[in-house]
């Protein structure tokens, strides 16, 4: 069953001539854990914020539950659809409880009052995410792999079967790539959600995924799961370049891209 | 330095407002024997704490706490610390307002002055927004561009009008002693209308101060609370004006100051603003009126030459974690 569904959608940036998706056709499905990969510019950010009902001016179908996308007021969608933004410093100083909480917006007043249910909610995401003793510190002094963590805690407090997340793992130790994904697909396999990432990392995609996209120059190039679109050939066709193989990883049977040096 | 009892930061700024405001009834450039309150009915000391020191105590109260709560939600709608009633031009569109209402001779100033704020603000935005998105940069030379505009407009008005431009220029420095109680009551009504929606939203607020793509991802209305936001700051600061004139800095630094107190909730920093605000024009007209007896110099020098040296230290201590 088709949570998202996008049909001939195409968009152009105002402000980026050259940017374009054209003609985008996909389906999110209940329970997938599905990454968007493909080079720099190829549109993929762009899409998963035309899903989340951040970008505007396309033309074309994005339906959520068979609805269309804009039609759902603000409060509506969040309930359905998270959004996780590659983490950054906040301008303001809030604590991690403050912008965890931020989450529960959808079943809050407009004062932020937060009831007994909500309070247990976040403690509970709080504690499973290794952040309830610091929840009075600092989101801007947390590490990168914390707030990243934070972010998908406050993702997580929302309650939303989607969840489209940017780049999780940028910027991130392989400790902390590890620790975020591992969370990632615990939302998944335990708690139903449905994943969509933007991935730089091909091999984070192949190894937590099931299903990959891979996009070139605002199209979808091909769509299935890692096995079958993870190869040589299809990695190459997109990125081009030379210094790079497609390999199995011996640990885990999943196909992987290594270096390999000109030499 | 933030503290996690914002309501005892609150609570020590309304008590310190409260002494504060006694003790600047006390002082001015004359001596007052306040045993004649209590031995005639009417004497020269109610005079002149009734007529002249508590609606100047009031007002720069008053005043104060709206620009400071103004500031406050401008930083945040706006996402940056420069943000303020001066430079996002509202005070300079509300003065516009304000002085051609005063030539036209229309009735009721403080809607002029409201009204030339909330264009002033939407013209700014309107102006900054580059492919959909605000850009922070055209959002200050906008505001700045749009302020300098508005002024020589002002000027040109009253040469025109054969205004006084001395007295002009005086009022667009700040000016606390011409407001009457009457006024005064009536700005404080508006004021608190327009501060108890802002903290009813203020929640929104926050979060859209961290992001609006965030803030539309987790329920927020963000065009609307945005739009909330622009003309509430319009209103406090064009009843500001309308009552006093143009005061810088306070808007600007009150904020910056109370963050580091109740934090970043708006839903604490605004009345923090509020009662700290007037707090400092307080002490900054009563230094203004007291420093140079009998004269006095207007209360913007004050507010420049006392509060950036404070708002220097205040900061540097702040960072020393």
């Amino acid at each position: 069953m088709s949570i998202i569904e996008i049909k001939n959608l195409n968009f152009e940036y105002p402000s980026n001539g050259g940017f374009k998706l054209k003609n985008v056709t996909l389906n999110i499905n209940k329970g997938d854990m599905a990454a968007l990969i493909g080079p720099n510019g190829a549109g993929k950010s762009t899409l998963v914020k035309i899903m989340a009902r951040l970008q505007k001016g396309y033309t074309g179908e994005v339906l959520i539950n068979g609805k269309e996308a804009g039609t759902y007021s603000n409060k509506e969608a969040a309930g359905i659809i998270s959004y996780i933004p590659q983490s950054d410093n906040y301008l303001f100083d809030f604590t991690v409880f403050e912008i965890v909480a931020m989450g529960r917006r959808p079943y809050m007043d407009s004062f932020g009052t937060l009831k007994a249910t909500d309070m247990k909610i976040i403690h509970s995401v709080l504690e499973a995410y290794g952040l309830y003793e610091k929840r009075h510190k600092n989101y801007n002094n947390l590490s990168g792999g914390e707030k990243r963590m934070a972010l998908i805690a406050r993702a997580f407090v929302q309650e939303a079967q989607v969840m489209l997340m940017d780049e999780p793992t940028t910027y991130l130790d392989i400790h902390h790539q590890a620790e975020v994904m591992q969370h990632t697909l615990s939302l998944n396999k335990e708690y139903g959600k449905t994943i969509l990432m933007v991935s730089h990392n091909i091999n984070i995609a192949a190894e937590y995924c099931t299903r990959v996209i891979l996009m070139k120059t605002g199209e979808i190039a091909h769509d299935g799961s890692p096995l079958e679109e993870v190869t040589n050939e299809k990695i190459k066709a997109i990125y081009g370049g030379t210094g790079y193989e497609v390999a199995v990883n011996p640990l885990t049977g999943r196909p992987n891209v290594f270096v390999k040096p000109n030499v | 330095m933030k503290t996690n009892k914002p309501w005892l930061t609150l609570a020590v700024l309304a008590a310190a407002s409260l002494v504060a405001g006694i003790i600047a009834l006390a002082f001015g450039s004359v001596h007052l024997n306040f045993a004649e309150l209590f031995s005639k009915a009417h004497n020269e000391t109610y005079t002149i704490l009734m007529g002249i020191r508590l609606p100047r105590v009031l007002c720069a109260l008053l005043i104060g706490g709206m620009l400071g709560v103004s500031g406050a939600m401008l930083q945040a709608v706006f996402k940056n610390h420069l943000a303020d009633p001066f430079i996002t031009g509202i005070s300079s569109g509300a003065a516009l307002g304000a002085a051609i209402a005063i030539v036209l001779g229309a009735p009721v100033v403080a809607l002029w002055a409201v009204a030339g704020g909330v264009a002033a603000v939407f013209l700014v935005y309107g102006l900054s927004i580059k492919y959909g998105k605000l850009n922070m940069a055209y959002l200050l030379l906008a505001g700045v561009m749009l302020g300098s505009l508005f002024y020589s407009l002002i000027m040109l008005i009253s040469t025109i009008f054969n205004k006084d431009l001395i007295k002009v220029i005086f009022w667009m420095m700040g000016d606390l002693s011409s407001a009457s109680l009457t006024t005064i009551f009536w700005t404080f009504v508006g004021s608190v209308i327009v501060i108890a929606g802002a903290i009813y939203f203020a929640n929104d607020l926050n979060i859209i101060s961290t992001g609006e793509e965030e803030a539309v991802s987790v329920g927020v209305n963000v065009e609307f609370i945005k739009g909330f936001y622009f003309i509430a700051a319009s209103i406090l600061t064009g009843l500001a004006v309308a009552l006093s004139g143009v005061i810088g800095f306070v808007g600007l630094v009150i904020p910056h100051f109370t963050r580091r107190f109740t934090g970043s909730d708006m839903r604490f920093l605004i009345p923090g603003s509020f009662l700290a605000g007037g707090l400092f024009l307080l002490a900054a007209d009563t230094l203004a009126r007291t420093i140079f007896l009998p004269g006095e110099i207007p209360v913007g020098i004050v507010t420049g030459l006392i509060g950036v040296p404070v708002f220097m230290v205040v900061l540097k201590g702040g960072k020393k974690k």
